[in-house]
């Protein structure tokens, strides 16, 4: 997948664990660990609003864009 | 990949209905029943065995038929017991995941592949040994009824069944993906 969730990174900025988080927004630990791990395919915006909200972030503060080794190659073509 | 269930509370909340209890309970009896069948259907297969192999006593047991005939006969519906007889344990495990609510796993499209191609071979089966018999039998009027025996609503079925595992492999996919969303 070619966008990278940088959950980890920022929970550490913030001091704050996954459990305290998942907690805060009402979203299960699980679910939290599919999204901090990579394997979400979707991110409902509601779910982006809370982590937002319970982060003091913004949304390109969690997800950065990273163009994938074949792309790279489309794009030179 | 085995992921917890995005909606845990409506998950809990959705029982599986009484009819998928007594589709159940009916499937475990065809089950044994069709085991049953297919037991008997082997002995008899083996009885005419003997008889080719000239056992007089069961040899003058087969009045109208001979031994042989009655061999591809009882060996083509031992076939059909055991096409039958996969497709039950399909339906069976189709039957499970729809008890603990979540039928749409890409495991059901296989087995939805599985009971289309059990069909379509049990018919193909079917055409060879009723064309066996009927040229064993010497009656060119039973040969032109082979000819004609095609049965088009079992075919149909089979395209049906073939839309269907298409139709549960894309929503298992979607239901991955529903997962997936967090």
């Amino acid at each position: 997948m070619s966008i990278r969730v940088n959950l980890d990174r920022v929970l550490l900025d913030r001091r704050m664990s996954l459990t305290e988080l998942s907690d805060r927004i009402g979203i299960t630990l699980a679910n939290l660990s599919i999204l901090k791990t990579g394997k979400a395919r979707a991110v409902r915006f509601s779910t982006l609003s809370a982590l937002c909200r319970e982060l003091n972030c913004q949304p390109a503060d969690l997800l950065v864009y990273e163009p994938e080794e074949d792309e790279h190659i489309k794009a030179a073509e | 990949m085995n992921v917890e269930t995005l909606y845990p509370d409506e998950m809990a909340t959705s029982k599986a209905s009484p009819a998928i209890g007594f589709l159940n309970i009916l499937l475990t009896i065809i089950w044994w029943g069709g085991w049953v069948f297919l037991g008997l259907f082997t002995l008899l297969s083996a009885y005419a065995g003997l008889g080719i192999l000239g056992v007089d006593a069961v040899h003058k047991s087969f009045e109208n038929i001979t031994p042989f005939m009655a061999l591809v006969s009882s060996v083509s519906v031992v076939i059909v017991a055991a096409v039958f007889l996969v497709i039950v344990k399909q339906l069976r495990a189709i039957c499970k995941t729809l008890v603990t609510g979540d039928p749409f796993v890409p495991q059901n499209a296989t087995r939805l592949r599985r009971i289309w191609v059990a069909v379509a071979a049990g018919e193909i089966l079917r055409l060879c040994s009723t064309f066996v018999i009927s040229r064993l039998s010497q009656s060119t009027e039973e040969i032109s009824v082979v000819a004609t025996d095609l049965r088009i609503y079992v075919w149909f079925m089979v395209l049906a069944l073939i839309i269907l595992a298409e139709v549960f492999r894309e929503g298992a996919r979607l239901r991955q993906e529903a997962k997936l969303t967090v």
